[in-house]
């Protein structure tokens, strides 16, 4: 489009109508800046009326426009043709003008197209466009898109805080739930700890109460071991004595004996002194070898069919000796049905009832003694026992007395013994046997009316016959003499077997006395060849064997004997008085036998029973 | 109308020398306004037929989303046009702006006005060297930009009425920055003869 100054008409009028009208700041220059065309918006911009701008130097009013960067575009356009733009964001503005609706000393925000009107004359149109307002809304946009980004980056700062808090607050919640976990497993713990605790402490409290009965015990069990330890000495003490008394009055009396002055009548004196206080010695030591097996457990009891009128009548044969001497009478009742037989030990029978018939002579002046026999049924359903009572019409004994009656060794029992003789162990052996025997030993008394001694037995399997049995009658002794033969062994011949020489010269003496004669060998070895020797001849009625020689003892000797059919009685004499002694003796072949110190009497006894009758009829006693 | 001339090899290297020397000057120019390297491919130039609605010059993946335009006529008549990805439009005029920020990764009315002037600049001085090869005026528009637009359609670049359309077009890049883009010269081929005429033989121009 050219226009000039110099051609004002229709169509210049039309131009500068445009020109006003656009709103935008437009001017014409040439390329050295001079003003050809300055319109309204432009003047009302710049407040530089279109008179005062035309032909001027826009470079002058406007210096910017000489640099370089824009001097050289703009004479680009005029030269090349092509139109170039000034952007707002590069450049801000072309001609500083205030901002019309800005803050005082703001400056417009344009932007301006530059653009070849002619090439002749060169003239080029300056197009300027006021952005100020939409360049504020952008910044403000800007700013609140800014406050928006950070207001999100705060929002994501927070959420990622939140998060954070999140997660560390799952991690704390699960250690909280593992923390209570751990405390409720500690809790559980320690209650467990507790009722152990608990059940600890009664644990301990019956221990400590167990301790204390166990203390007690141990006290009592002290305290009673310490007084049997003090009756066991006292005992010993006893035993000491009782032994050393008789011993001293037998060697004292022997002494007495080898005095060549001695008078006839102290010489019967001092043999009858030497031989009562021998058997009474012999009767201790027996007595105490008793207790002590008892109590140590190695009693042993056989259990064999025993005739209970046999036993008795066999007693009351062994006591009546006694009872004649102090003038008592002395006999036996059967009351009720009695077995024929019972099983048990007829030794330890004999035993018991030796000791309680001899306590009854011993402690009865006079009188009677009686003994009852009978078979006790029991109340409460057990087996029957054998009952064998001893009444007496003796001194009776006080309640206190009677309490301590069984005890070995008592001191009341003691001064008795001193008094009236005995062991002091007789009714403590003989209680003990009759619990062993499957029964028990009572006592009761009435203090100088006399007294009641009560042995119960266990008679086993037993039959009951007619009264009228084939055993015989005892025979009541009422001051009887004993049934002994004043020469029971007359024309007997008796072969003495015995190592030693003084059981040799005391048994030759003893069968001289009643009346038989006698052959003497030192072991089983001579002695056989003395039997067979006078077999033929002269022979033997009996043969007294003892059982321990040198050489050949008395079991090989008997053992060969029986083998070469020799059927003469063999009476074995041993010291060992226990059952199975008894056995061996009886197996080896032996007839019957004597425990050494042998009893005078019972061996004439013996020697005359088994030399009264044909060897073949003889029947063995069970002893 | 169609054209009976064709573009044969001879042609083909003339224009494209042509057009080498307007791209290397615009080059230039761009690497003068960001103080940045720039490397530029071998322009390629091709033939496109006059009932294409649109050139579809790039692939799916490299459609431009920013395309700052100015047409020509004169001579010879056509478009020129410089194109970018979005995001290197955005990452040139920030760099031009001086501003870093990194939450902006869109154009605003701002950073348009700077691309649009950087276009101007750029395409004038292709302008420029084509316009003073052929010693002749050439009458040109006001740059204008397209982006694409949210829906994601791809932009064209038009046709120059019913004539064939010679193209040529080159990569760039600015060396030092992730941006790249590309230069386009659309010449209607009728035009060309004329062109190459008047630049190769003075003689035959009469």
């Amino acid at each position: 489009m050219n226009s000039t100054e110099d051609e004002p008409g229709i169509e210049h009028q039309m131009e500068q109508h445009w020109l006003n009208l656009l709103p935008m700041g437009l001017c014409v220059v040439d390329g050295d800046l001079k003003v050809y065309a300055w319109n309204e918006t432009l003047a009302a911009w710049t407040g530089i009326a279109k008179r005062d701008m035309l032909h001027a130097n826009l470079g002058v009013r406007f210096p910017r426009l000489c640099l370089p960067q824009y001097l050289i575009r703009l004479r680009a356009v005029l030269e090349s043709g092509t139109p170039t733009l000034f952007s707002a964001a590069l450049h801000r503005h072309l001609l500083e003008v205030p901002a019309r609706n800005g803050s005082p000393g703001e400056l417009m925000v344009q932007e301006s197209w530059v653009r070849r009107l002619s090439v002749k004359p060169p003239r080029m149109l300056i197009a300027i466009q006021d952005l100020t307002t939409q360049y504020h809304q952008l910044w403000d946009l800007r700013s609140d898109r800014q406050e928006l980004v950070g207001t999100k980056l705060q929002l994501e700062q927070v959420n990622h805080s939140l998060q954070s808090s999140l997660v560390m607050y799952a991690r704390n919640n699960q250690r909280l739930q593992a923390e209570v976990q751990e405390r409720t497993r500690a809790e559980d713990e320690l209650r467990r700890h507790a009722s152990d605790l608990s059940v600890a402490k009664d644990r301990e409290a019956e221990h400590t109460v167990w301790l204390e009965h166990m203390v007690k015990e141990l006290t009592v069990a002290r305290q009673q071991a310490e007084a049997a330890a003090q009756t066991k000495t006292e005992f010993l003490a006893n035993m000491s004595h009782e032994i050393r008394t008789p011993m001293t009055a037998i060697l004292g009396y022997v002494d007495l004996l080898r005095d060549p002055e001695i008078s006839e009548e102290e010489k019967s004196q001092a043999i009858e002194t030497v031989q009562r206080n021998g058997h009474h010695l012999l009767a201790i030591i027996n007595d105490i070898l008793d207790i002590s097996k008892i109590e140590a457990g190695r009693m042993t009891l056989e259990r064999i069919a025993s005739s209970p009128r046999q036993m008795i009548g066999d007693i009351l044969e062994l006591m009546s000796a006694r009872a004649t001497e102090k003038k008592l009478a002395l006999h036996a009742d059967f009351l009720g049905p009695i077995p024929e037989s019972i099983q048990t030990d007829p030794t330890r029978v004999r035993q018991i009832l030796v000791n309680l018939i001899g306590n009854a002579l011993k402690f009865t002046s006079a009188g009677s003694v009686r003994i009852v026999v009978q078979l006790a049924a029991c109340p409460d359903g057990t087996p029957a026992r054998l009952r064998i009572d001893v009444l007496d019409s003796g001194i009776g004994m006080t309640d206190a007395q009677v309490r301590n009656l069984f005890q070995p060794f008592t001191q009341a029992d003691m001064t008795m013994t001193r008094q009236y003789g005995g062991t002091g162990l007789g009714l403590a052996i003989s209680k003990r046997l009759a619990k062993m025997l499957g029964g028990d030993l009572t006592a009761s008394s009435e203090h100088g009316r006399g007294s009641c001694f009560t042995v119960t037995l266990d008679p086993g399997e037993f039959v009951i016959q007619s009264p009228a049995s084939t055993a015989p009658a005892p025979k009541s002794h009422c001051g009887e003499q004993p049934g002994v033969a004043s020469q029971p062994l007359t024309g007997k011949h008796i072969l003495i077997v015995d190592d030693a020489p003084d059981n040799r010269k005391l048994l030759s003496y003893h069968i001289k006395k009643a009346g038989g004669t006698f052959d003497l060998a030192e072991n089983g070895e001579i002695a056989v060849a003395r039997i067979r020797e006078l077999r033929l001849t002269r022979p033997y009625d009996a043969v007294l064997m003892d059982m321990q020689m040198p050489v050949l003892d008395g079991y090989g000797a008997t053992t060969l004997l029986r083998e070469e059919g020799e059927q003469l009685p063999i009476i074995a004499l041993t010291a060992h008085a226990m059952t199975g002694d008894r056995e061996k003796c009886l197996n080896a072949g032996c007839d019957d036998f004597l425990t050494k110190p042998i009893d005078r009497s019972m061996l004439i006894d013996t020697l005359a029973r088994y030399t009264a009758q044909p060897t073949a009829e003889l029947a063995v006693f069970p002893r | 109308m169609a054209s009976a001339w064709k573009l044969d090899a001879d042609t083909r290297d003339a224009v494209t020398e042509l057009l080498n020397i307007g791209v290397g000057r615009a080059a230039s120019i761009l690497s003068e306004l960001i103080a940045q390297r720039i490397e530029l491919n071998v322009p390629q130039v091709r033939l496109f037929e006059s009932n294409s609605l649109g050139i579809e010059l790039f692939s799916e993946q490299q459609s431009p989303e920013t395309i700052i335009t100015q047409a020509f006529e004169g001579l010879i008549r056509g478009r020129t046009s410089l194109c970018f990805s979005a995001a290197s439009g955005v990452s040139l005029a920030k760099l031009l702006s001086g501003n870093s920020s990194a939450d902006q990764s869109e154009l605003d009315s701002e950073l348009t006005g700077i691309l649009l002037e950087v276009g101007n600049i750029v395409l004038n001085g292709v302008m420029s060297s084509l316009s003073n090869a052929m010693s002749s005026e050439l009458h040109y528009s006001l740059p204008v930009i397209q982006t694409a637009n949210r829906r994601g359609e791809r932009l064209m670049i038009d046709t120059v009425q019913d004539d064939d359309a010679l193209v040529c077009n080159v990569r760039f890049r600015v060396a030092e920055q992730d941006i790249e883009g590309t230069i386009l010269v659309v010449c209607a081929v009728g035009y060309i003869h004329r062109m190459l005429q008047t630049v190769l033989e003075p003689s035959l121009a009469n």
